[in-house]
């Protein structure tokens, strides 16, 4: 299942639901790269207290309020938005870095390799997801970067898991058993020939969890195990402003919660129309 | 003979993972963290004071010899102390875990009652209204903050409409004036053995809103996998020879299609137990549900780590023990999976 670029993203453009959710996330994605150009707050962004405008609701001057130190939480949401994006692109990545050569391995090579490198992802996945990443982010302590890692380090089974299974299929190929017979190496093969044929599944998943990732991190983020004051990411406004909510000051927590309920449905959204578009066995009608 | 051979092989299959659980999560609380024993002590220990606890609580021996106390402790079923509280985990949690059980339990059913039929349509009528308005709410169902969702829940059937209480287990009238005799420690079981009705009413109203958010997400995936494993049915050959044989569309649907189709959808319970404790642990603390959540993001912030480690071991077992019974269910019922 290899990505014929032009057909297939042809296919992806004609998929309205993806569309739309592409170009939401670009918007999201440039508001996170251009925050300080496009809001005067700009520090207060970054957490400089501004008591003056304490508790205002959404108007004029500040379109989604401020908070308790009298942030503007327009500016607020786009530098969270550096941070909660990251945090999810950053997590796929690295759980992809790290469960596609170990999975590749293990369907390559087979064996005992297989087995123990199977029987460990067995273990990360028999816990409750979340779970583990709570007890290893508490473990490193409370940062951005732990975080990052802590839901990675849980994450990168599901890839090794995928990883492996594609393998398997490819591995059967006449063209591998052609490269092995001329004396190609391993690794060459493995590089060469495997990935490249077994990226666009990886691909797809990566999209799917992208959303399900922030998710997460605005979990870790929303108890403190996340990004730290002063800093803001989604989860953590979330949470500074849950004692107000019901007491009438609902604009804190209801925006980074939009945006972070949006950008998880686009990533979803753009993730299905990846796969139909990837596969054309999904394309027909039935 | 199959049979007997699968479930000796899941069985062991399970048994190791729990040894691998142990490890790992030994790893997590021993080896990671700077310094144990500094946490502690609290705050600006002196060093003396750390040297003292690092005795007492054996982080003066070696990594072998520790892991062996540990294991030894986990297998008498001693769970440790909270260094917080100082008080014995084992008692914290059977008051904590069945609070959240239920809770887990009320969810992952309104997920399977809800999710699976709606699945089953949407994959029955593909591109049809349905077919849309069921992706959407699918995906809105896994897109959703839980912890959010359900601040919007408590301000919509608490503070505008007043149906529903805003947070705990039950009412404090309830508590004083027709007390719930505890056995089990789930509370609409308990009262129904009892036959205290006004106290069931009392927790089936507290239980509604945190069990109705924390089924979002399970919800989602269920409709998703049912969906699925629909479409994937009907494009069977069997399908389209009875199709060619002139066999009603309904009898098609839902005498052949179906029953095919909700095998694969079991391992969907699983799932959904996995994700209703993931949301349990960010709910809780906004329901003010006394579970194992709320116990944990507590431990959470006092870097309370014995409480963090022993909670991920209970809920991990039980998360083990699920799949360990939905592979058995699946077994029995269908053949084919005993030959994988």
């Amino acid at each position: 299942m290899r990505l014929e670029v032009g057909s297939s993203l042809w296919f992806l453009l004609r998929d309205r639901a993806a569309t739309i959710s592409m170009a939401f996330l670009i918007l999201v994605a440039l508001s996170a790269v251009f925050a300080p150009l496009l809001t005067p707050y700009a520090s207060q962004g970054m957490g400089e207290p501004n008591l003056t405008a304490k508790f205002q609701p959404p108007g004029i001057e500040h379109p989604f309020g401020a908070d308790g130190l009298g942030r503007d939480q327009a500016a607020r949401l786009m530098f969270g938005a550096r941070r909660s994006l990251s945090m999810g692109l950053l997590v796929v990545l690295i759980a992809i870095a790290i469960g596609t050569p170990l999975g590749m391995s293990a369907g390559y090579l087979g064996g005992w390799v297989d087995e123990a490198i199977m029987r460990v992802t067995d273990v990360f996945l028999a816990f409750p997801p979340l779970l583990l990443a709570i007890a290893i982010a508490a473990a490193l302590g409370a940062s951005y970067v732990n975080a990052v890692m802590a839901i990675a380090v849980t994450w990168w089974p599901w890839y090794a898991r995928l990883a492996r299974a594609q393998t398997r299929s490819v591995r059967e190929r006449a063209y591998i058993e052609a490269a092995r017979s001329i004396g190609v190496r391993h690794r060459v093969i493995i590089r060469r020939h495997i990935l490249p044929n077994i990226m666009t599944p990886i691909i797809v998943q990566g999209t799917l969890d992208v959303g399900t990732a922030i998710l997460v991190a605005a979990g870790l983020s929303f108890i403190g195990l996340g990004t730290q004051a002063p800093y803001a990411d989604w989860g953590v406004m979330i949470s500074d402003g849950r004692l107000f909510f019901l007491s009438g000051r609902w604009w804190m927590s209801t925006f980074p919660g939009l945006a972070i309920f949006l950008t998880a449905m686009a990533f979803n959204f753009l993730g299905d129309g990846v796969r139909m578009a990837a596969d054309p066995r999904l394309r027909r009608t039935l | 003979m199959a049979l007997l051979s699968f479930l000796l092989r899941r069985l062991g299959l399970s048994i190791f993972v729990f040894i691998g659980v142990l490890i790992l999560t030994f790893i997590v609380s021993r080896v990671i963290p700077s310094n144990p024993a500094a946490l502690y002590a609290g705050a600006r220990p002196r060093p003396e004071q750390v040297a003292e606890i690092e005795k007492k609580l054996g982080l003066d021996k070696p990594l072998s010899e520790q892991f062996r106390v540990y294991v030894d402790d986990l297998l008498n079923g001693d769970l440790g102390e909270s260094y917080h509280s100082r008080r014995s985990i084992n008692t914290d949690l059977s008051i904590f875990l069945p609070a959240t059980l239920e809770l887990v339990i009320a969810a992952v059913l309104i997920a399977l009652v809800f999710g699976i039929p709606i699945g089953v349509l949407a994959g029955a009528y593909p591109r049809s209204v349905f077919d849309y308005a069921t992706r959407f709410v699918a995906i809105a169902g896994v897109s959703v903050p839980s912890f959010w969702l359900a601040l919007i829940a408590q301000s919509i059937f608490f503070s505008q409409l007043g149906w529903l209480p805003l947070g705990s287990r039950i009412s404090r009238d309830a508590t004083l004036f027709y007390p719930i005799a505890a056995q089990t420690g789930f509370y609409l079981i308990d009262a129904a053995i009892s036959g205290n009705w006004k106290a069931w009413l009392d927790a089936a109203r507290h239980l509604i809103l945190p069990a109705l958010v924390l089924s979002a997400y399970p919800l989602g995936i269920t409709i998703r996998m049912t969906q699925a494993s629909m479409l994937e049915v009907l494009a069977e050959p069997y399908v389209a020879a009875a199709r060619a044989a002139g066999l009603p569309r309904r009898v098609i649907l839902f005498k052949l299609a179906l029953k095919n189709a909700v095998m694969p959808a079991l391992t969907v319970v699983g799932l959904s137990f996995a994700y209703s404790i993931t949301g349990a642990f960010l709910v809780e603390t906004i329901f003010s549900w006394p579970g194992v959540g709320k116990y944990v993001t507590e431990a959470v912030l006092n870097v309370d780590f014995p409480v963090i480690i022993a909670v991920s071991l209970v809920v991990t077992l039980f998360y083990i023990l699920v799949n360990l019974l939905v592979d058995v269910v699946q077994a029995l019922l269908d053949p084919r999976v005993r030959l994988v």
